[in-house]
């Protein structure tokens, strides 16, 4: 176990590293003038150019950059954004609001999604499971932005049950809305995938041999099956938490949620450099870590990973 | 044509493949669609009689609804919302079929090698699907789109982005059916007659494992539609051209008096995305003996 360990988080270290650089070079390296790539067409003030080509070393060698990057990111020195206001701020001030609706999608996405997709995979062929087959389709081919932008205009605008922008005052219930929007994809890919892996487990050897033995047919589900099927989900589950991260950027926007996902999303309206890059570059880290973390689970729960 | 005995004679693969497609409607349908789109990509002025890049647009009709000569009404700046869905389909036809075929080279070359060769090579190629995998597509597309912000470069910022970032499940895809490939008698058979590594790959190896690559790049071609869309609406989309993700996010901000201009382009953008989709899924189905 601990040799997979060791070995994994080498590969998220070395991953992180090349994702970074990868980004950071394709910010850097691509535009003429970087720093009105940082910028945008805002015109920059000569102090504006000064301080910036201090804070991100832009007259040092390449490489040389790329490591103060990596160090302030490492050590929380991430910096002004083009503002003014220091980055670290408006990360502390925003990050309590994403993962508020981060959580609220993973568990529509679980209780939805997964018992949706349980109940389609045991009765497979059924009118709920042709149902839901069609409807997941078609949520798959919607791009979120859409979804996002008709729930606003029919449920918060037309009907009125939800407000179509952010209302503090309102606690919990200002997030329902965008964390239905959020966990659509989700919850539309991981019932079709719940809804297999029970359908392909209950035709295994063993629930016949659980079946031979006597066993009552609530106790093959509930423990064999399940359990078996489950695996999969869980795995799903985690490396959704990435694509939740590009989606809340998508939906903190529409519905004005000044979240982590909502502060990208003015950052690349107002063109703020580096606020973007040290956002992007954050969620890289958090979905790598996310993805050892679940590779980790994988592997208590399925001895073959580890022995593998 | 097809007469009694040629229906009993056996099929190859593709043939399969092919008798079952042509059964399924969904097939039809999304093949349908994928058509419509190319033609209002390719000749827009058939379909409108109205050219959506160089009408002018009275502010006196902002947001009409519907009526019988303008079937999808007007938008905020009083253009009519018809030809410009029309137009729209453009951009992101064409953002599409470029991303896809950056993506396709990438993907097949590096898939085609590191499922071939094995060993050091599949290491040191697998690192590297491994550190794009680690850059989620939107994100990155949004920074390499930026960065390119400045200069007015059309659909190419945005091709480029999705060319880049999109291919490691691709280059997987190839990767798994190349290795299956790679051990079937006829591979050895032309190995033993003496054939080069570069001929085996592109005589041998890559015909017969083209149809989950061709699946998989159809599937992505709808899904890079989809980016395309939510480029324009973060708004960092190709430049200076209409679009539907542009034309969404401008009517998003006036839903509370219309949702006309919304929906319009949001049904059109689905339908194609939805349309690659189901073609690809349609496709490999039948590619898939399991399934039979």
């Amino acid at each position: 176990m601990s040799g997979f360990l060791l070995r994994r988080l080498l590969q998220t270290v070395l991953t992180f590293v090349g994702a970074t650089f990868i980004i950071y070079a394709l910010m850097f390296s691509i535009a003429k003038d970087p720093l009105q790539a940082l910028a945008g067409e805002k015109p920059l003030s000569p102090s504006q150019r000064v301080q910036l080509t201090a804070q991100y070393h832009l007259d040092r060698p390449f490489l040389v950059q790329y490591g103060y990057y990596m160090k302030g990111l490492v050590t929380g020195k991430f910096g002004r954004a083009i503002s003014g206001r220091p980055i670290a701020d408006v990360l502390a001030e925003s990050w309590p609001r994403t993962i508020q609706l981060g959580l609220m999608a993973l568990l529509i996405v679980m209780l939805v999604g997964v018992a949706g997709g349980v109940y389609a995979g045991l009765r497979r062929g059924g009118v709920f499971d042709q149902t839901s087959l069609a409807v997941t389709l078609v949520i798959i081919g919607t791009p979120i932005f859409v979804i996002g932008t008709v729930f606003q205009s029919l449920f918060a605008v037309k009907l009125g049950w939800f407000r179509p922008s952010f209302a503090p005052e309102l606690g919990l219930a200002t997030y329902v809305l965008p964390a239905i929007v959020l966990g659509m994809l989700s919850l539309a890919t991981g019932m079709r995938l719940t809804r297999t892996s029970v359908a392909e487990n209950l035709r295994a050897d063993y629930v016949r041999t659980a079946a031979a033995k006597g066993l009552t047919h609530r106790r093959i589900v509930g423990v064999h099956v399940l359990r078996n099927s489950l695996i999969p989900v869980v795995t799903f589950l985690g490396t959704e938490v990435g694509g939740l991260m590009s989606g809340a950027m998508v939906t903190e926007g529409i519905f004005n949620i000044p979240g982590i996902g909502g502060r990208l999303f003015q950052g690349i309206k107002l063109e703020d450099g580096p606020l973007v890059v040290t956002i992007v570059s954050l969620l890289i880290l958090i979905y790598l870590v996310t993805n050892l973390l679940v590779d980790m689970l994988y592997a208590v729960l399925d001895p073959r990973i580890r022995r593998g | 044509m097809v007469s009694a005995a040629s229906q009993d004679a056996p099929r190859s693969l593709a043939g399969d493949a092919w008798y079952d497609l042509k059964r399924n409607p969904v097939f039809w349908i999304a093949g349908m669609v994928v058509l419509l789109m190319t033609l209002l990509a390719a000749f827009p002025g058939l379909f409108s009689s109205i050219d959506a890049r160089t009408a002018s647009c009275a502010l006196s009709d902002s947001l009409r609804p519907p009526d019988a000569s303008h079937w999808f009404g007007y938008d905020k700046q009083g253009c009519d919302v018809y030809a410009r869905v029309v137009y729209g389909a453009r951009s992101s036809v064409l953002v599409g079929v470029f991303s896809t075929l950056i993506t396709g080279l990438i993907s097949v070359t590096i898939g085609l090698l590191s499922g071939y060769f094995g060993g050091w090579v599949d290491g040191l190629l697998a690192r590297a699907v491994d550190i794009f995998l680690g850059i989620p597509v939107l994100l990155g597309a949004v920074v390499v789109a930026k960065a390119l912000s400045g200069q007015d470069l059309g659909i190419w910022p945005v091709v480029i982005a999705l060319g880049l970032l999109g291919w490691p499940p691709a280059a997987r895809v190839v990767r798994s059916s190349v290795i299956t490939a790679r051990h079937q008698d006829y591979v050895l058979a032309a190995r033993v007659l003496g054939a080069s590594h570069l001929r085996i790959m592109l005589r041998h190896i890559l015909p017969n494992s083209m149809a989950p690559t061709v699946v998989m790049l159809t599937i992505l071609l709808g899904t890079f539609i989809a980016l395309e869309a939510t480029l324009s609406f973060l708004g960092v989309g190709p430049r200076n051209t209409i679009s539907w993700g542009v034309d969404i996010a401008e009517a998003q901000r006036w839903i509370r008096e219309a949702t006309y201009p919304l929906l319009f382009p949001a049904g059109f953008l689905t339908a194609t995305v939805l349309a690659f989709i189901m073609l690809g899924d349609a496709v490999r189905e039948a590619f898939d003996p399991k399934l039979r």
